[in-house]
């Protein structure tokens, strides 16, 4: 039955997609919600939750604030932390709530940002859509609100979009650009980010990890000339470390810049054939001819079962729909599917 | 901006001003890492999706947008809960049509045709949305129900409702205990309501109800089987220890006669002793309780001499009322120095209690916005109880932790001992810990 799930908990929804641009900035991000999505979001969608603490609120919604529409009590609590905390910026996140009894989150913003001199802004997701979605509005939303103009006269540095840890395991982003100092991750690192965001079209050039980035990345083309390409560099060292892929047939499911990454080092290494799945977004630049939209358990469980493939790389938690797979299985964690870190320590 | 009020200016506002300001939501909720297993009921702790799932070989279908499931993932890998938990997607055209709902039934035979058993009864959870959609779900379980032959109820994790009248944690156990079906009441049987742990079999509750002829004592986490939770409606009374249970036992009371009685978790030693007395009275039976009250005591002198020169802290993520914790601690000749935990017009009586005693006691609410950025007073040793408390002093010089949330929980005088023995160790192992560095 669509939508029905009997083996796989949903994935990382759009709310948590924005949470996740937002959490580093050193904003105050409200989650306008009861308090189960936020719940869900600190508690399982963030990873840096339990190490870097961040002024993340739920708005503590109430039957009677859906009822009677008590926008005005929404806003007064949001300068009040404006006005204590001195954030960089005001957030709202949108959840189901908001959704359905319409709350126009941006005049609320509008409000907030004349009440109390704090720039603030909304990001409209709802709870229905994936974690890229909300990633997608969240960088494209803070790039329009602070990325002004070109602060530099000559270009310099070379700026990641996309990378949150749904896409990235936290360590392994550390390493990356430990190793590429000319590289700058956008939100990256914690309470700094927001420069990162102003400075936007100074970069030299971009390079998109997630399709979630691509938005970001076509806006800043267009207003500031910078360019940008597609390319993921930690799925592509994972790629590299996967053994004995020559003459086989792969079937890589993540993201699609990954996939897309990944493709390009196996088939380069002797790959008979790499089908690219993925379960998100999918960006008709890096389309294949049969690739596959996931959409449904079944549509997995079919493609596993019957795609004739050799090696099938993928978030472990999708094993149990492969049962009559024989081919080899490769763990290729992501975390919007599992909330599981890439490379947990523990 | 400070994050903590002093007690003594809690009362001094006095009692109608009392009202938490998160129930009456005119602040933001901080979301602290400090009550993590608080605010995230399928990481940790019973919310109601492990709640819904209290009847054994009980399954959930979680019917609502992507985001309400997406945590059950952390809860759905225990072995416990494997196979148990299934999920019908909403998406924003069923927000729109209400569709979803007539495609409940379908799903849900769905799933019982997948699973290799039949489930003992299949809820339905639904969120927020549903809330604001007023959809019917008693009505939709009954269509459900006619499809697959089994008990299928709603449990409604409405986070809108939390302060409200029935806030989901009652409702879920209205609706847990509405699967009872009548039987003949037996003189000798007894439920405890409350706990979906359970009281730790420890307890003396249990030798005190034997000795005056209650041989069964049932508690829902007990049950191995459909079968035994039925039999607690055999019960010849229920009682019930935490006050979210109250409603579903006065149902009880009206649907199957079964009359209930409350206590409530309690550690200053002779509030639990008049506690037994009254609880007595009631049965027309004088409980046994000089030896245990004595051993109780004895257990705390050892607790306030070993912590001499020590400063407690106690949080609400734990087995204890925070306020009810402190006053005991207090007058047992403890030191106190902060409480974490949201003021409510029920607690107080403790309250005022604690203003007598030490009116600059610290009382924090762990959701208030400024809590962001607390750090706690480091002028001395302390003793942190509670996984809040632990949070906030884990990483200080010199701490004693005291997580004291476990699977099944402490009561009575048996709690007061544990405690006490929980807190002596923790110290034990701070000094140690501290002598070796």
């Amino acid at each position: 039955m669509k939508g029905l799930r009997k083996v796989l908990t949903p994935f990382a929804p759009d709310q948590s997609g924005a949470v996740s641009v937002l959490y580093a900035l050193g904003g105050a991000v409200i989650i306008v919600d009861a308090g189960g999505c936020t719940g869900n979001i600190c508690g399982f969608d963030e990873p840096r939750f339990e190490t870097q603490a961040a002024a993340v609120f739920s708005a503590g919604l109430r039957d009677m604030d859906a009822i009677l529409g008590r926008d005005q009590l929404l806003v007064d609590k949001a300068v009040e932390i404006a006005e204590s905390l001195h954030p960089k910026f005001v957030a709202l996140v949108g959840t189901p709530v908001p959704a359905v009894i319409g709350t126009d989150l941006k005049s609320l913003c509008r409000l907030i940002e004349k009440k109390s001199g704090v720039p603030a802004f909304a990001v409209a997701t709802n709870g229905f859509k994936l974690y890229d979605a909300g990633c997608e509005q969240a960088f494209w939303t803070l790039l329009k609100k602070f990325c002004t103009d070109r602060s530099q006269t000559s270009r310099k540095g070379i700026g990641l979009l996309g990378a949150t840890p749904f896409d990235c395991d936290l360590d392994a982003l550390d390493a990356f650009l430990e190793a590429h100092p000319t590289c700058t991750a956008y939100g990256w690192p914690q309470n700094e980010g927001l420069d990162t965001f102003a400075d936007g079209a100074s970069a030299e050039r971009n390079v998109v990890v997630a399709p979630d980035g691509l938005k970001a990345a076509k806006w800043l083309n267009q207003h500031f000339d910078v360019p940008y390409k597609l390319y993921d560099p930690m799925a592509a060292q994972f790629a590299e470390s996967v053994p004995d892929v020559s003459g086989r047939r792969i079937l890589a499911v993540h993201q699609q810049v990954a996939v897309d990454s990944a493709r390009q080092v196996w088939l380069d290494r002797g790959a008979a054939s790499v089908t690219g799945a993925t379960w998100f977004m999918s960006l008709k630049e890096l389309a294949q001819p049969g690739d596959l939209k996931l959409k449904e358990e079944d549509d997995f469980e079919r493609a596993a079962a019957e795609g004739g493939y050799d090696i099938i790389a993928a978030d472990p938690t999708l094993k149990p729909l492969a049962k009559r797979f024989a081919g080899q299985w490769i763990d290729w964690p992501h975390f919007a599917i599992s909330g599981k870190r890439l490379n947990p320590h523990e | 901006m400070s994050a903590g009020r002093t007690v003594q200016s809690i009362v001094d506002a006095g009692k109608d001003a009392l009202q938490s300001q998160i129930a009456d939501t005119r602040q933001l909720i901080y979301s602290s890492p400090a009550t993590l297993a608080y605010n995230s009921p399928g990481a940790e702790g019973y919310g109601v999706k492990r709640a819904g799932l209290a009847i054994p070989d009980s399954i959930m279908l979680i019917v609502s947008p992507g985001c309400c499931g997406r945590n059950t993932s952390a809860l759905s890998e225990r072995p416990a809960y494997r196979n148990r938990f299934f999920y019908l997607t909403m998406d924003e055209t069923d927000l729109i049509t209400g569709r979803h709902l007539t495609k409940i039934p379908e799903a849900v035979k769905e799933v019982v045709d997948f699973l290799p058993t039949q489930p003992s009864v299949v809820m339905i959870c639904i969120t927020c949305v549903d809330a604001l959609l007023g959809t019917d779900m008693e009505r939709v379980c009954r269509k459900a129900e006619e499809a697959v032959g089994i008990p299928v109820r709603p449990c409604y994790m409405y986070a809108l409702t939390r302060e409200g009248r029935r806030p989901p944690m009652v409702h879920v156990r209205q609706s847990l205990y509405s699967l009872l079906e009548k039987r003949q009441r037996q003189v000798d049987r007894v439920n405890l309501l409350g706990y979906f742990g359970g009281v730790d079999r420890s307890s003396e509750i249990f030798d005190l109800l034997k000795a005056v002829g209650v041989h069964q004592i049932r508690q829902i986490a007990e049950c191995q089987n459909m079968a035994d939770f039925q039999e607690m409606a055999a019960a010849n009374f229920n009682l019930v220890l935490n006050p979210e249970a109250l409603p579903a036992a006065e149902d009880l009371h009206k649907r199957l006669g079964i009359p209930l009685i409350q206590m409530q978790r309690l550690y200053q030693i002779d509030k639990i002793a008049a506690q037994y007395r009254a609880f007595g009275q009631v049965l027309g039976v004088t409980f046994e309780t000089d030896a245990l009250r004595q051993n109780a005591e004895a257990a705390v002198d050892r607790l306030v001499q070993r912590t001499a020169g020590w400063s407690f802290a106690v949080g609400e993520v734990a087995d204890a009322n925070p306020f009810e914790l402190a006053l005991a601690l207090l007058s047992a000749g403890c030191e106190v120095q902060a409480v974490y935990g949201t003021t409510a017009a029920e607690y107080w009586p403790w309250l005022e209690k604690l203003a007598a005693l030490k009116p600059e006691l610290e009382i924090y609410d762990n959701a208030d916005p400024q809590m962001v950025h607390y750090h706690p007073d480091e002028s001395g040793p302390v003793i942190a109880i509670g996984e809040d408390a632990a949070y906030y002093y884990s990483g200080t010089q010199k701490a004693a932790v005291v997580p004291w949330r476990g699977k099944t929980q402490p009561f009575g005088f048996d709690g007061v001992v544990k405690l006490s023995q929980a807190v002596c160790g923790a110290v034990d192992r701070a000094e140690q810990k501290g002598s070796t560095r």
